[in-house]
């Protein structure tokens, strides 16, 4: 190889070096260029953010509120779940839970008692579906029903009172402190009915529960339908840190040992899945246009950027440096500027997506009877995922390189004599 | 030194500088352009999604009005079909003469339990002119399997899992019982003409649709309907449309209920659901777009700090200076915001014709969504847009223009 | 025991005691009175002829009639009469079975699931309460509460507790016409003793050596939207019925 080709090929630290010296000489430059990544990343990573948030959030909802991470069931139960049979229950529901509260990554087990009821005020009589639950007990270990009480205060074990779905409670015309008459019958078929006060209205987001369940204490339902011990179905929540897989896999497992069945809330809840995974062809659309302004912005300002270099550009030629030379260092360029453009655009975007992760975004109660396919409510969140923004961060580098290609290439062109000779 | 109040033709100064250097003038624009055409065609495609949504909402449940008897919104519910319509053809004839009415279809909704699978199984009956409802409830798109059930034959078209869960197929029988108009027991036997996929999880688990004739005999409703609903020329203009038919009707037809799609409480809860979410997202790309605008023009202008310098040393005003940076920087941004706005619209109105397919993306637990969304173009998102654009830059190019105005020449012509 | 072998025992309880209860003996246990009632509503077979009337709480009336064929308490078929439109409804009652015809349907249908909740034809009558016609006597444990007067009338009050778990009804309060042997007023009531159905009989005639309520008013109470009132015009007991009434041929229409 000639001295000369020698001379002009850059090593990768040597690089590295002259690309951050040539960034740190024009601050102004490469300060407004890296502001542009960062802010670029920075908006990129909160939408995304945001639009991961509102999915989870449904996901979360369905989970904290209806159906924990999985369900186990009597043999037989889930094939007629619509029927809600009650012969067809768990009978020992304590020592059970005791057996599957061991299964490793199972953080917390609660019985519920899910049975078909009337509700009446007194002149209408409505069916909808009563569910028993362990106030007091695992029912908060597991679900989060507390979150969602819009009005009025959680059960109290002790007293006698129901929470009522809030669309069930605007057909029935009822709120706080009105009474209820619950109708039901028994297990064995006889009429049972209990007189409850409101004490709570629920507002989950999700319409199933809303507009047609009501919930009252375990101990309750399973006196007034004459099933004491018993319950229709054990919910159980995993361990933050648990594998969703594996987990299920074991407590199928150990479900199978008892003679029950269990089923992951993905496959109880098959049906929403399909409308999140199709909600989020509509979300690719936002994504394109967002890295497609970017991506030009990005590109438009590093290009600018190089034509004002074309005489260090000339002179960097003089000294030796190749065509390729000028490129690669170009894209090493760009490289640092995604580099630390997408890291204080991280950085910063981690600090608000987290805040808003734990605090919400309050877009006030513009919900009521009709639901847009989301189960959510009057606040979102953001996901903080540190996956995310880790990979918007690699991405930011990516695209500043890429953005750099362009006026790498037209650098590199460059007649050496004519460069210097620019103003 | 003294000068008369000049009147420097700032903006043919500015086009002239902004044409000398193409180069740096066509990156500028090109970049504002981007940001533009950007959100010209994302506003046109949130529009057609929410207009496609609220379009939905309008062609299958509230119509633009909706003509009841009295007292049966309070029941809704329950869905009474004691509280119906009669003489519908008469009433249909009466609100069709007025002339910003563009339709009007008669519709029958109640409650049955069918017969099957060792159970009676509640479901849901929509009796339907099958005919004329091809450009409105779209009967025809929902049929999965076999076909729509014959205007005057006992047959009926049954969503897919509700058949599922009854057993039958097409070819099948099904007996339907329900509570007639007279509060007392109908029932009517009919076979499954097709199978339906409204995308919808609970119609798919309960629907039945019938000729509306059958459903009428079902019901017991001869000439009846439980509701008639209206398609407005301008839906705009529902809230008076709805007024005039009240006027027109008065009490002769009875006690009516006629409400416009707006007083239908959750559509309007919808949209603005709609509308705040996509708030935020379009919030976020105006400030994307608004930064590249941004950051090209501080470029721009700091890049001819010299030849900025060079004007103060020969005397130019700072405060002329600065108004000539931001109108060239106006003049530069509003070239670039036409043009960014003519691209947007062009993709915009390309894929309005087009359609942008989601087929996949067809289900929500409410409404059936139509699987190919229209992005609606509309003039004014690309007038507002572009004048957005423009203010944009002319807005950025001030701060930096004013700092490089306050340097001295001398330092400015030697950095 | 199975339900036929209750069924004959009753009827041949309730033809024993049909002969042999004098009017105006007055039976001493709780359980004795009970039997008497038993006796009296109990019948081997008969033929009514009937108005159900249902009012609404808007103020809507409806009049129904109906003729039906009734074998003790397991076997009943009715057919409604009037009006035009309700002409033709025809329900086939066999043990806990219940069927129901429509011309127009032109077939059976099993009554079942959902539909027992609904009230017969739009009534108080649900069809659940309907297909389940318990004996008194064998079902329920009596016990006297008190001596009452209703409607001039001198009546025992008597509690009613359910022997087995699958009654609907596990509690029933009984308003029983002390001479006539004849329930006067019922309330039906959960086991924790909320009160869910009422039912006022009167219009008491004699029917042979029986007395018999011609009329029968029903309320659900926890919903008020219907009251519902059925008055018979006319009432033949001991016919024989022929023996193809009770099956679904007849209740299609093979006659």
């Amino acid at each position: 190889m000639s001295a000369e080709a020698r001379a002009g090929r850059l090593g990768f630290f040597t690089l590295g070096r002259l690309a951050w010296r040539n960034l740190r000489r024009n601050r102004r430059r490469t300060w407004i260029t890296a502001v542009t990544v960062a802010v670029a990343v920075l908006l990129m990573q909160f939408a995304m953010a945001l639009m991961m948030g509102v999915e989870r959030q449904s996901f979360d909802n369905l989970i904290n509120y209806q159906t924990g991470h999985a369900k186990v069931f009597a043999n037989g139960y889930y094939a007629a779940r619509e029927d809600l049979p009650l012969d067809r229950g768990i009978a020992a529901a304590e020592t059970l839970q005791v057996r599957l509260r061991a299964v490793p990554g199972v953080q917390a087990t609660a019985a519920r008692l899910t049975f078909q009821a009337q509700l009446s005020n007194g002149s209408d009589q409505l069916p909808c579906v009563g569910i028993g639950i362990d106030v007091g007990g695992s029912d908060t270990d597991v679900f989060r029903i507390p979150q969602a009480v819009t009005d009025g205060a959680y059960l109290e074990p002790d007293r006698l009172g129901m929470l009522i779905g809030g669309g069930l409670a605007e057909v029935l015309g009822v709120g706080l402190g009105d009474w209820l008459t619950v109708l039901a019958k028994t297990l064995n078929g006889a009429f049972e009915a209990v007189d409850l006060e409101v004490v709570g209205v629920l507002g989950t987001g999700n319409p199933a529960i809303d507009r047609g369940t009501f919930l009252v204490p375990l101990a309750l339902a399973q006196t007034m339908l004459a099933m004491p011990g018993a319950a229709t179905e054990i919910a159980v929540r995993f361990r933050p840190a648990a594998r969703e897989g594996a987990t299920l896999g074991r407590l199928r497992a150990a479900a199978a040992e008892s003679g029950l069945d269990a089923r992951g809330w993905r496959e109880i809840e098959f049906d929403f899945l399909a409308l999140v995974s199709a909600k989020r062809t509509g979300r690719t659309v936002a994504l394109v246009v967002f890295l497609t302004v970017a991506l030009v912005g990005v590109t438009n300002t590093i290009l600018m950027a190089a034509f004002e270099r074309t005489r260090e550009i000339g002179m960097l030629m003089a000294l030796g440096l190749r065509g390729s030379g000028v490129r690669r260092l170009f894209l090493a360029e760009g490289a640092l500027l995604g580099l630390l453009g997408g890291a204080v655009g991280t950085l910063v975007g981690a600090v608000l997506i987290a805040w808003l992760a734990v605090s919400g975004l309050d877009i006030a109660s513009v919900y009521g009877d009709l639901d847009i396919g989301y189960p959510v409510q009057d606040r979102i969140y953001t996901a903080f995922d540190a996956g995310a923004l880790l990979f918007g961060w690699l991405l930011a580098v990516a695209l500043a390189a890429l953005a750099s290609l362009y006026p790498a290439a037209r650098a590199s062109r460059l007649d050496p004599v004519e460069a210097l000779r620019h103003v | 030194m003294s000068r008369a109040r000049s009147r420097i033709p700032l903006v043919r100064l500015a086009a002239r500088n902004a044409l000398r250097h193409t180069r740096r003038s066509a990156l500028t624009a090109v970049a504002i352009a981007v940001a533009v055409t950007a959100l010209v065609f994302f506003q046109s495609y949130i529009r057609g999604v929410v207009d496609d949504l609220l379009d939905t909402y309008a062609r299958t449940e509230s119509g633009h009005v909706r003509i009841r008897r009295e007292g049966y919104a309070a029941r809704e519910h329950f869905l009474p079909a004691h509280l119906n319509l009669r003489d519908v053809t008469e009433l249909v004839s009466e609100v069709a003469r007025d002339p910003e009415v563009r339709d009007v279809v008669p519709r029958i909704r109640a409650f049955v339990l069918v017969d099957g699978a060792a159970s009676n199984r509640p479901g849901l009956v929509l009796g339907v002119d099958l005919a004329r409802e091809a450009d409105y409830l779209r009967p025809e798109g929902m049929v999965a399997a076999g076909r729509l059930p014959a205007p005057d034959r006992a047959e009926a078209l049954v969503g897919e899992r509700f058949a599922e869960k009854l057993a039958v197929g097409v070819g099948d029988s099904l007996t339907l019982l329900s509570q007639t108009a007279y509060r007392s027991l109908g029932g009517l036997r009919v076979e499954v003409a097709g199978i339906a996929r409204t995308g919808v999880s609970y119609l798919d688990a309960s629907l039945v649709v019938l000729p509306l004739g059958q459903a009428q005999v079902l019901l017991d409703l001869e000439g009846g309907a439980t509701e008639l609903v209206v398609f407005a020329r301008e839906p705009e203009g529902a809230d008076s449309l709805a007024a005039a038919i009240g006027a027109r009707l008065g009490d002769r037809m009875g006690p009516l209920e006629i409400r416009s799609w707006r007083e239908q409480g959750p559509l309007v809860r919808l949209t603005d659901l709609i509308g705040v979410m996509i708030g935020i997202v379009m919030l976020l790309l105006f400030g994307m777009a608004s930064l590249v605008i941004v950051n090209t023009m501080l470029m721009t202008v700091l890049e001819r700090k010299r030849e900025y310098a060079t004007q103060a040393a020969l005397g130019m005003r700072r405060g002329d200076l600065v108004r000539q940076v931001v109108v060239e920087a106006a003049v530069i941004g509003l070239a670039g915001a036409l043009a960014g706005a003519v691209a947007g619209s062009a993709v915009a109105l390309w894929l309005e014709r087009v359609g942008l397919d989601f087929t996949s993306a067809s289900r929500t637990l409410e409404l059936p969504f139509e699987s190919i969304v229209h992005p609606d173009w509309k003039l004014r998102y690309a007038v507002g847009m572009a004048l957005a654009g423009a203010a944009v830059a002319g807005i950025a190019a001030v701060v930096p223009a004013w700092r490089v105005a306050r340097q001295p020449p001398a330092e400015a012509l030697r950095g | 025991m199975t339900n036929a072998a209750r069924r004959l025992r009753r009827s041949a309880a309730a033809a024993g005691l049909a002969l042999l209860t004098p009017i105006g003996v007055v039976a001493q246990t709780p359980a004795e009175i009970l039997r008497s009632v038993d006796a009296n509503m109990t019948i081997s077979t008969a033929w009514v002829r009937a108005e159900m009337v249902i009012r609404y709480r808007g103020g809507d009336v409806r009049t129904l009639r109906y003729e039906s064929w009734a074998r003790g308490t397991d076997e009943a078929f009715i057919e409604f009469t009037a009006p035009a439109r309700d002409a033709g409804s025809r329900f086939l009652r066999r043990d806990e079975a219940m069927w129901i015809f429509l011309p127009r349907v032109g077939k059976s249908v099993r009554i079942q699931g959902h539909m027992l909740r609904q009230g017969m034809m739009g009534s108080d009558i649900s069809y659940g309460d309907a297909s389940e016609r318990p004996s008194m006597v064998d079902d329920y444990d009596a016990t006297l509460v008190r001596r009452d007067t209703l409607d001039g009338r001198p009546v025992w009050v008597l509690l009613l507790v359910a022997r087995h778990a699958d009654l609907s009804y596990p509690r029933r309060r009984l308003w029983v016409d002390a001479e006539r042997n004849v329930p006067l007023r019922e309330e039906r009531f959960t086991a924790s003793g909320r009160l869910l159905k009422t039912a006022v009989l009167g219009d008491v005639r004699r029917v042979g050596n029986r007395w018999y309520p011609f009329r029968m008013e029903l309320d659900n109470a926890l919903d008020t939207e219907t009251t519902t009132t059925l008055n018979i015009l006319e009432l033949r007991l001991g016919v024989s019925v022929p023996p193809e009434v009770f099956t679904l041929r007849y209740l299609e229409g093979g006659r």
